[in-house]
């Protein structure tokens, strides 16, 4: 078996292996000419994502999202009317975070009244 | 007002960032797929303003792309596979090797490589524990291939893994 595994080899090649590792990858590559290269291709397809896609950035943003971008009191206008399309697309009416953190808003406050009554109980049978 | 508590500001630098993410997310590179990942993007921003909120305060680009990617999730699952758009003669390219890939490593693999986050900050996004980040984006680069894996065939491929060496750290 290989001694280093497909998943430390792709975090080598994002530079998220183990420092104390990194010698022994590095050995390890140059006794493997195969997976070099592959760490190499791996690298060079990396570099492509990043530019195809970087020229999203220098696009100028559509109107709509344009004016979601910087609201003024001026021209802030209600939300339902800055939505034709998204309407065509429906998206979900609630949001699975929002459900997520009104429920750690419940555990926390059950946490801090249990702990109100502990106290209480405590001081009195003291 | 909740709406006038939230810095505006920091949410507005993030939105060309977030757009590129969401083109990534996408199925097809078709100009109504473009309009689409808008269309997330414009909703999750509208959501940052609607909320007056802890998350959003306490790292606004995390709190963005992780409600973008669950945006991007329903939207998936309300088109599933055999009900997107056919006939579209897709043009061979990296876009649309990409878009062959499973979502959830897409998102990994794209949060790592084009958005340039740590594996504990994609971990973080998706929820996922920071080995669980390294695995998809393991297998994303797998599904990609690339001529030189193609030419390496099956002797090369190994699967993700779990190595016992490969400790979880914030």
């Amino acid at each position: 078996m290989s001694p280093i595994s497909e998943t430390e080899l792709n975090a080598y090649v994002d530079g998220e292996s183990f420092p104390e590792r990194q010698a022994l990858i590095e050995a390890w590559l140059a006794r493997n000419p195969v997976e070099a290269a592959r760490a190499k291709a791996w690298r060079r397809q990396d570099q492509v994502l990043r530019a195809t896609f970087g020229r999203i950035l220098s696009e100028p943003l559509p109107p709509g999202l344009a004016e979601a971008a910087s609201p003024t009191p001026a021209n802030a206008r209600p939300v339902a009317a800055l939505r034709p399309m998204a309407q065509a697309r429906p998206m979900p009416a609630t949001h699975p975070c929002d459900a997520r953190d009104r429920l750690a808003l419940i555990a926390a406050g059950s946490f801090l009244a249990g702990a109100g009554v502990a106290c209480l109980a405590g001081y009195w049978i003291a | 007002m909740r709406e006038n508590r939230r810095p505006l500001g920091e949410v507005e630098g993030h939105i060309p960032a977030l757009r590129r993410y969401a083109r990534g997310l996408m199925d097809h590179d078709h100009p109504d797929s473009a309009a689409c990942a808008d269309d997330m993007v414009r909703e999750v921003v509208e959501r940052s303003r609607r909320h007056g909120h802890l998350a959003v305060f306490k790292n606004p680009r995390l709190w963005l792309y992780a409600t973008l990617t669950t945006c991007n999730r329903a939207r998936a699952r309300k088109s599933p596979p055999e009900a997107r758009p056919t006939g579209l003669t897709p043009a061979p390219g990296v876009r649309n090797s990409l878009a062959k890939v499973v979502l959830e490593d897409r998102e990994a693999l794209l949060l790592v490589v084009v958005e340039g986050f740590s594996y504990a900050q994609a971990a973080s996004i998706l929820g996922l524990s920071r080995l669980g980040v390294a695995n998809r984006v393991a297998r994303a680069r797998q599904q990609l291939g690339g001529p030189l894996e193609a030419t390496l065939g099956g002797q090369a491929r190994r699967k993700p893994d779990l190595p016992p060496y490969l400790r979880l750290v914030k």
